[in-house]
């Protein structure tokens, strides 16, 4: 963690006072700290709320009351150093969390005004209104066809003109079309890390989820493929609701409407994504864009 | 800078210590010897049992001969062989030659066919003066002797030899060489090749008096000794036939012994008489004393029937000779079957069968089942003499050419063959052979002279042949596989493999097909649905199922499940179908509780489900079981079984009910479940359980449906599984071994496949999941496919453990080896028939060695498969890499 003192704020709210890493330090403690959230964000029509959502793992607390809404047809990129509970909070929204043993949670999360943790939300129903895709490309062990088609197969689909429209329009999407068309049937293992996490995105689409869930999508793989699926993100942007999970503050910056920065499991600074990494409100927030700490 | 001194500051060795040196060097040693170790002793034991088993494929070999020409002695002449026996003593190195033609007794030394003795028969030749036809009974001195006016009595002609005790040997044996004999006043003394003396007797008196019904020149005599006395046929030159059973008996008081003579006499057929009286007509009774077969010259043979020995009874008459003149005839060891030769050479093994066209009235009929060409199929010989062995089915047969062949009945097959017509073997044609007491001797002679051969028939019953294809057993109804290695002293041994193997394949498979489905479930629900804290603690003990004993299995199976299921065999067949009915239907009720109960038990509804529908399940195949076998069995399913009342229907309804629940499955996700969930959107859980339900009910009578269907369909066309797939229900069966066996099996696919479902990478569960997969539709769609080579290679290791299994199978499938693949038939497996047949088998036999030979196609069948598994295994794991 860096201690040098970060440049003077001219909007310096009194919540935050001396080095910039002070509610840092506070969150470290185990402090409650208000989080900043952006005008411009709140004003937008939300697709995902989070309301006061906390999570433990047994005893141990990894989300603290996060309350942030995920704007509809924008790209929202959650940043932050490594164990914030970003990918956690990304797993809860799908409900994915529900998995693993020991998960307890309070607070609300509504899908388009829907409640997710309602007792009566039928999950399996809930995940095929989300796509997700996973920080390893996860292909499944079949061609490429029935992988972009697979939430179509478990649905219950088989009419063959709807899957092959689908199919297309999705790999399309992904842009990966004009690389595989010729190839459907072959096995999706036999495609590149980049390709396979195409495959991924063009599967996520293809059920037209709601929300776009993506767990630093980019990490496994190499700057050129990294490249393709960045600018891929960029094509989503406006047709779809996504919420991007990243390491990368180029990736941030370069391909998210709206950005929030957790730590510790405690949402410190959420707003516009130019507003983050140019002006951001906290010192805190500038220290951990520019690359200062975490 | 100092460049020993480290950066640490201190001083460091630049050299591996010596003591870590050694130690590295050990290790490797001893992990490498202990590899080599464990190849080289997997591999000594294929060798092993390669050793043990080859020889029987080895061929017969045949050594040095020996000549004794009988001019040199005084003997001989053209008619004299048909007076004249031959045989070995119990040492085999002493060959006896009674001439009643010379009236004279010889030794011979086997050896170099040296004459030991040589003497006119005198005193105990006394009544056996101008014979015309002489039998001697293979392997014992009982012999018949039938003389020029139509006389014909018993007698004893032979050697008896004895081993002399090492104090009475006299000072002149001592003297002898290794291998010679002296002759003395009864006989020989034998100084054998392994160093040990034995006294050889000559025996030849005739016995009893003469029985004096026939008139005519006796052409043929037979005899079979029978507790009581002999049995005894002759036949004269007109073609009448006497039989006889002599029995003596010995009056206590006066201490005269009394001949009862019991018998008839059978007139000449009116064809036989008519022809030239010089047609001999060849005269055999059966070893049992229960037939006699008179075959004429031209061919023509007659059976008849002496259980009562004074009231014979012609059963049939049948086509001995193919069209050629008959010339030889011998009965095989055994008794059962006679051997004919023929003018064109060919010799046929007939024996009596059951024939469904046997016009005998005991329903039997004369077969030809056997028949070996002629030595030389370009030109034939006439076929001169036959002899049979006194210890197997082989037996030898000389022709014209000289050519001396020795063949087996069983194998059918000609063991070897040899020329004894030679410059220094027989001027002639072989007119008597003879095969030594222990059948390493063969002796030929013609009227001038005696050739010997030592010869080693190796193991004439095993062949390819025999091994794997039909054969034609004596007395059988047709050629069969057949396994059947143990029986009385005369009996025809069967080592047909092919029942072992249908029998390894039927336990493997119905085990097989029990196991797999149940184990790759179990595997799927522990590794998929099952809390990991649960699975944690269930996994263990299923592992600990594998180390069970297989025999207490086997027990278990045999003994305590056997009986069980035999008196209830109608509720275990429904409870098949009833109890995963009823798991289902708890799975549908379960859906019709309240919301807020259902979710609160959510965690419970497995237990719940389980505890509650297994007894009920149970209960109502209990119940049920009654009404099945009313509806399909015509009221009783054994009785269905043996095949007595109902129609094929009842059991192909079952064996196609999971076939339809498949179809109609599959139906109703194709067609019913796209529609209903288009129409059920927004309908109340309750409402929605309750149309699934009736979607359930829908599904069940459809199933039912459609089995009926597909069983009517196959009862029309006159089909029944009865006699294939399903058949007379016996204690011990395929279905016990699989109950017994699958406890053996389950846990060891259960495991493997578990291991390879859990290692099934987790972002490919959350892939699924997070797309809106059911854990239902990720284990089947996803999970399964990327574990599918784990699985198979599970399966594989279970095949291997269920082809080698004994304990079980010995116990629980009554060791018949029964070829059928009935469900309710019992059978014996390879591994089986190794374990109850390897302690009683004579070290080296024909039987010691076919085990071996089966412990070689076990050892390879299960190197094969686990090969294969540990192949896939590899392929496996470079896939998992990829995922």
């Amino acid at each position: 963690m860096s201690t040098s003192p970060s440049p003077a704020d001219p909007r310096q709210l009194p919540s935050s006072a001396g080095s910039g890493t002070d509610r840092l330090a506070v969150v470290a403690a185990g402090g409650q700290v208000e989080p900043e959230v952006h005008e411009r964000v709140r004003q937008t029509p939300a697709v995902l709320e989070i309301d006061r959502f906390n999570l433990w793992y047994g005893t141990k607390q990894a989300l603290h009351s996060i309350t942030m809404p995920i704007p509809h047809g924008k790209v929202t990129a959650l940043v932050g150093p490594s164990g914030c509970g970003k990918s956690t909070l990304l797993r809860s929204v799908n409900r994915l969390n529900d998995l693993v043993p020991s998960v307890r949670i309070t607070g609300e999360m509504r899908l388009n005004g829907d409640p997710i943790y309602d007792q009566r939300m039928d999950v399996i129903e809930l995940r095929k209104r989300m796509g997700m895709v996973f920080q390893r490309p996860n292909p499944f062990p079949m061609s490429i066809y029935e992988n972009v088609v697979y939430a179509l197969r478990i649905d219950g689909e088989s009419r063959r003109a709807v899957l092959d429209e689908v199919c297309e329009r999705s790999l399309r999407g992904a842009a990966l079309w004009d690389e595989v068309k010729d190839r459907l049937g072959e096995s999706a293992l036999g495609l590149s890390g980049g390709q396979q996490q195409r495959l991924c995105i063009a599967r996520a689409i293809a059920a037209e989820p709601e929300v776009l869930l993506l767990d630093e999508p980019c990490s496994a793989l190499d700057p050129i493929a990294t490249g393709k699926v960045e600018d891929l993100i960029q094509e989503l942007r406006g047709l779809y609701s996504v919420l991007i999970v990243t390491h990368n503050m180029q990736q941030a910056s370069r391909s998210s409407d709206y950005t929030a920065f957790m730590y510790l499991g405690r949402l410190i600074e959420y707003g516009p994504t130019t507003d983050i990494f140019t002006k951001p409100v906290l010192r805190e927030t500038e220290a951990y864009v520019t690359g200062r700490f975490g | 800078m100092n460049p020993d001194a480290s950066f640490t500051g201190r001083a460091r060795r630049r050299t591996t210590r010596p003591g870590v040196r050694f130690g590295d060097t050990l290790a490797r040693a001893v992990i490498t010897l202990g590899g080599i170790g464990t190849i080289a002793a997997v591999l000594l034991m294929g060798v092993f049992l390669l050793a043990v088993a080859l020889p029987l494929f080895r061929s017969a070999s045949i050594g040095g001969h020996a000549t004794t020409s009988l001019d040199a002695v005084g003997g001989g002449g053209a008619d004299a062989p048909a007076v004249m026996a031959l045989g070995t003593d119990d040492t085999g190195e002493i060959a006896w030659n009674l001439d009643l033609a010379a009236g004279r007794m010889r030794l011979l030394d086997l050896a170099d066919g040296a004459v030991v003795l040589d003497r006119p028969l005198g005193e105990a030749g006394s009544g056996l003066d101008g014979a015309t036809a002489l039998r001697v009974h293979p392997g014992s001195t009982l012999a018949v002797v039938g003389f020029a006016d139509g006389a014909f009595r018993t007698a004893t002609v032979g050697v008896e030899s004895t081993f002399i005790p090492e104090a009475e040997i006299a000072a002149d044996a001592r003297a002898i060489a290794v291998g010679k004999a002296l002759p003395d006043a009864n006989g020989a003394v034998l100084r054998s090749a392994v160093d040990r003396w034995a006294r050889i007797r000559v025996v030849t008196a005739a016995a009893g008096e003469p029985a004096r019904e026939l008139s005519g020149r006796i052409v043929d005599v037979d005899v079979t000794p029978l507790t009581g006395g002999p049995l005894v046929a002759a036949v004269d030159g007109t073609g009448a036939i006497r039989v006889e059973r002599r029995s003596t008996k010995r009056n206590m008081l006066t201490g005269k012994e009394v001949t009862k003579r019991d018998g008839a006499t059978i007139p000449a057929e009116a064809e036989v008489a008519g022809a030239a009286a010089a047609k001999a007509i060849h005269l055999r009774l059966s070893e049992l004393g229960d037939q006699l077969w008179a075959i004429s010259a031209d061919g023509r043979g007659r059976r008849y029937s002496i259980r009562e020995v004074d009231k014979p009874v012609l059963m049939e008459s049948f086509d001995a000779g193919g069209g050629a003149d008959v010339t030889a005839v011998v009965r095989v060891f055994g008794g059962n079957a006679l051997a004919v030769g023929d003018a064109a050479g060919v010799v046929r093994v007939f024996f009596t069968s059951r024939q469904a066209d046997a016009t005998a009235e005991d329903g039997l009929a004369v077969v030809a089942a056997k028949t070996f060409p002629a030595a030389d199929a370009a030109r034939p010989e006439r076929v001169t003499t036959l002899a049979a062995s006194p210890r197997s089915r082989l037996f030898a047969a000389a022709d014209a050419a000289g050519t001396v062949r020795l063949l087996h009945s069983t194998a059918g097959t000609t063991v070897l063959s040899v020329n004894a017509v030679a410059a220094d073997r027989l001027a002639g044609a072989p007119r008597l052979l003879a095969m030594g007491a222990r059948e390493t001797t063969l002796l030929a002679a013609d009227g001038r002279g005696i050739v010997s051969w030592g010869f080693d028939a190796g193991y004439p019953e095993i062949s390819p042949g025999t091994l794997f294809r039909p054969v034609w057993y004596e007395n059988y109804p047709g050629a069969v596989h057949a396994w059947e290695t143990t029986g009385h002293q005369t009996f025809e041994s069967k080592f047909g493999f092919i029942p072992l193997v249908v029998g390894t394949i039927k336990a493997t498979l119905y085990a097989m097909l029990f196991a797999t489905p149940v184990a790759i479930l179990a595997a799927i629900f522990s590794s998929q649905f099952l809390h990991p804290s649960w699975r944690s603690r269930i996994k263990p003990v299923i592992e600990m199922m594998a180390s069970l004993p297989s025999v207490v299995l086997g027990f278990m199976a045999g003994l305590v499940i056997a009986p069980l299921v035999e008196r209830g065999l109608a509720p275990v067949i429904a409870g098949f179908f009833v109890v995963p009915l009823t798991l289902l239907l708890g799975a549908h009720l379960w859906q019709l509780l309240p919301t807020g109960a259902r979710m609160r038990l959510a965690a419970w509804r497995l237990p719940i489900i389980g505890c509650l529908g297994l007894p009920v399940g149970c209960l109502a195949s209990v119940t049920s079981a009654p009404l099945l076998e009313r509806l399909l069995f015509g009221g009783d399913l054994r009785a269905w079984l043996d095949g007595r009342g109902g129609s094929g229907l009842g059991g192909w309804v079952l064996a196609f009910l999971p076939v339809a629940a498949i179809a109609a499955t599959m139906i109703c996700s194709r067609l019913v479940n796209p529609w209903l969930r288009g129409v059920s959107i927004g309908w109340p859980p309750r409402r929605a359980a309750l149309v699934s339900l009736a979607v359930f009910g829908g599904g069940v009578v459809l199933t039912v449906a459609l089995a009926v269907a597909a069983a009517t369909f196959l009862d029309a066309i006159r089909l029944d599984a009865r006699g294939g797939l399903l058949g007379s229900y016996v204690q011990r069966n395929a279905m016990i071994v699989a109950f017994g066996m699958s406890f053996a099996v389950i846990p060891l696919i259960f495991t493997i496949a578990d291991d390879a479902l859990s290692s099934v990478p987790d972002h490919l569960r959350s892939a699924s999941l997070g797309a809106g997969a059911t854990p239902w539709q990720t284990a089947i769609r996803v999970i399964l496919p990327a574990a599918t080579s784990g699985i198979f290679s599970a399966v594989m290791i279970g095949l291997g453990r269920a082809v080698g299994e004994t304990m079980i199978v010995l116990m629980a499938a009554g060791n018949t080896p029964i070829m059928d693949w009935s469900l309710f038939s019992g059978f014996q497996t390879l591994s089986a028939a190794i374990a109850t047949e390897l302690p009683e088998a004579a070290r080296g036999s024909s039987h010691y060695r076919v085990l071996f030979l089966a412990a070689l196609t076990l050892f390879s069948l299960t190197f094969v498969l686990n090969t294969v598994a540990e192949i896939i295994r590899e392929r496996f794991r470079r896939r998992s890499h990829e995922l």
